[in-house]
């Protein structure tokens, strides 16, 4: 992507530009419509800085998510903090999970990884619906209801933003060509004198830190969390087809791959609605053996990969 | 609290009846996982299904649910998995070596997604029952309820077969050669793409197996898999991932782990007993508790 180092901040601009002035001219679905988009967002850009980059692929994020989500509502039930300084003190709670998670597991090569951040989800949920003195477990917690959603929709743009500024920054440091490095042969970076763990955790730590702020922020927008829907595990599964589906270690991609499952999903639920998941699952299937590289990487010109390239596969006979 | 005597007999019988299945169904993914380096999280989704057969061809076909597991749910998922393995997850051998394993968890993940759906959407998501054999049998004043320990020794029987199987038969030989090095195995001979087939079938036969013993045992409904697949997952990286003996090693121990901890702490935390337990060891020994030095 050398040749088009301009497109991403180019596009992103204007982006921004249009997503500021938006609440201005939005009706009210439409602007509820866009926290949502702008909260998968900023969480499959999230999942992409760590998994895409690093190559550790993570089942288990919807557990920051959730571990942001309750620490903000508690601390505003309990103690009428601001939702502001709440959410992003559920931010540094989720990084503190993750740091308690991450330093066994990022000792794990990817599939032991991969498993053990399954499993860390399901133990977070079963966590908080037994911890009934702090958490209210299955009962769930109820915040004030709000009435200008305007804010919240600022701040989830803000941390989008913040997210993918990140990413493009990491992807063109020597940083992120360290985390690449780990993620094509970790044995061989940490032989060319890569500190591979520092790495690793750092960038979970930044990972976690905007999925559970961006968790604080839905919690008191949404107004009521429980760990069913807080935890769910089907968050994960939309997070890795959205960044799968745009491109997994590209900066655009889990934008483009967010858009589309969010808007696309919109009206497409609600004609299934109990298809859902199973689509999202046949999607997972599709991209997997046809668009392993995404949309991004399809794009893309300079990639050697072109057996995987979709419309090369399919015109190749056996 | 007072635990007495027969309650802890009781606990540790029943913890090793809930093992013998989980080794069951962890054997399975090992198997799968030793020779084709694939990371089913679909696991769970088969033991679900295996579940279902028999209690379909119970409700529906009145068949007997012990007949059930050898008649229908095995042969059916048996099948299931060669068509999965010959269409969908051959066409991942493409991917580079390297990302192979994450991209088929991936893939399985989505697979399991997909059929879990499917369940909720046909078989809703109630909760059912095989009602058969409800009667208890007492020993020296401590009562077992006699379907499990039927079922406990179904769960041997076939762990068994599937071990001497593996230990004597000339397949069961050419799959252990190609799970310790598929190259060699290959330039010995061994159709490896035809033996994936016969794994993935067998895999998911031994996943049904299971889940048929589950569905005998409690209650079933589509999401019971989630849990298997993380727990046969704990299981079998307890065990060392590949290891047969590992495989039945780490189920009976993680079912023993439960069933003392549901004694001893109370039962919601077992849940997270197999999670701990999995930290645990892989803080210890990364490669499990029967696993080779590294992969």
């Amino acid at each position: 992507m050398t040749s088009k180092n301009w497109v991403a901040p180019a596009s992103i601009a204007l982006l921004t530009v249009f997503m500021l002035l938006f609440p201005s001219v939005a009706s009210g679905y439409g602007l509820s419509l866009c926290i949502t988009l702008l909260l998968y967002i900023t969480m499959a850009e999230s999942w992409n800085l760590l998994s895409g980059y690093t190559g550790y692929v993570s089942f288990g994020h919807v557990g920051f998510f959730g571990a942001g989500s309750y620490a903000t509502a508690i601390l505003i039930s309990r103690f009428g903090v601001n939702w502001l300084a709440a959410s992003f003190f559920g931010a540094t709670v989720a990084m503190l999970v993750a740091l308690l998670i991450g330093w066994p597991a990022l000792r794990l090569r990817g599939p032991y990884f991969a498993i053990v951040m399954l499993g860390f989800a399901g133990v977070l949920k079963n966590i908080v619906i037994l911890w009934k003195d702090v958490t209210q477990g299955g009962m769930g917690i109820s915040l004030p209801p709000i009435l200008d959603i305007k804010p919240i929709y600022y701040f989830m743009l803000a941390s989008a933003l913040g997210i993918i500024s990140l990413t493009y920054v990491i992807s063109r440091s020597k940083f992120g060509l360290r985390l690449i490095s780990i993620r094509e042969d970790e044995d061989a970076a940490s032989a060319m004198g890569i500190n591979v763990t520092f790495y690793k955790i750092v960038t979970f730590l930044l990972s976690a830190f905007f999925t559970g702020l961006v968790g604080g922020a839905f919690a008191w927008y949404s107004s009521y969390i429980e760990p069913g829907s807080t935890f769910d595990i089907k968050v994960s599964i939309e997070l890795i087809i959205m960044s799968l589906l745009g491109g997994a270690g590209t900066v655009l991609g889990p934008l483009i791959g967010a858009t589309i499952i969010i808007l696309g999903g919109e009206y497409f639920w609600t004609q299934f609605p109990l298809m859902h998941q199973a689509i999202l699952g046949v999607l997972i299937v599709v991209v997997v053996l046809f668009l392993p590289e995404g949309i991004v990487g399809f794009f893309s010109k300079d990639k050697g990969a072109e057996k995987r390239n979709l419309l090369v596969w399919m015109f190749k006979t056996k | 609290m007072g635990v007495t005597p027969s309650m802890f007999i009781q606990s540790v019988v029943g913890g090793v009846f809930t093992g013998s299945v989980y080794a069951l169904v962890a054997l399975g993914l090992t198997i799968m996982f030793g020779v084709m380096r694939v990371l089913n999280l679909a696991h769970g989704a088969f033991v679900m299904l295996g579940a279902y057969l028999v209690f379909w061809a119970y409700t529906l076909f009145h068949i007997n649910p012990l007949l059930a597991i050898v008649l229908v749910s095995m042969p059916v998922l048996f099948l299931l998995g060669m068509i999965i393995q010959r269409y969908l997850i051959s066409r991942l051998f493409n991917i580079p070596p390297e990302d192979f394993e994450l991209m088929s968890a991936i893939f399985c993940f989505g697979l399991s997604s997909l059929i879990i759906n499917l369940a909720i959407y046909f078989w809703t998501a109630d909760f059912r029952s095989v009602r058969y054999i409800t009667d208890a049998l007492t020993i020296g004043g401590i009562s077992f309820s006699k379907i499990r320990i039927v079922c406990f020794l179904i769960a041997i029987l076939i762990t068994g077969l599937v071990a001497f199987f593996l230990k004597k038969a000339n397949l069961g030989m050419a799959i252990r050669a190609t799970s310790q090095n598929r190259d060699s195995a290959e330039i010995c001979g061994i159709p490896t793409r035809k033996l994936f087939l016969f794994v993935f079938g067998l895999g998911c036969a031994l996943a049904a197996a299971g889940g048929s013993l589950l569905a005998i045992q409690y209650t079933i409904y589509p999401q019971m898999g989630d849990d298997y697949t993380t727990k046969s997952f704990c299981i079998i990286i307890l065990g060392g991932m590949g290891s047969y003996l590992g495989a039945f090693a780490g189920g009976i121990i993680l079912g023993l782990a439960e069933a003392l901890s549901t004694l001893f702490i109370g039962a919601k935390f077992s849940e997270a007993v197999a999670f701990l337990a999995l930290i645990l060891i892989l803080l210890i020994k990364p490669t499990g508790l029967f696993g080779e030095k590294s992969q």
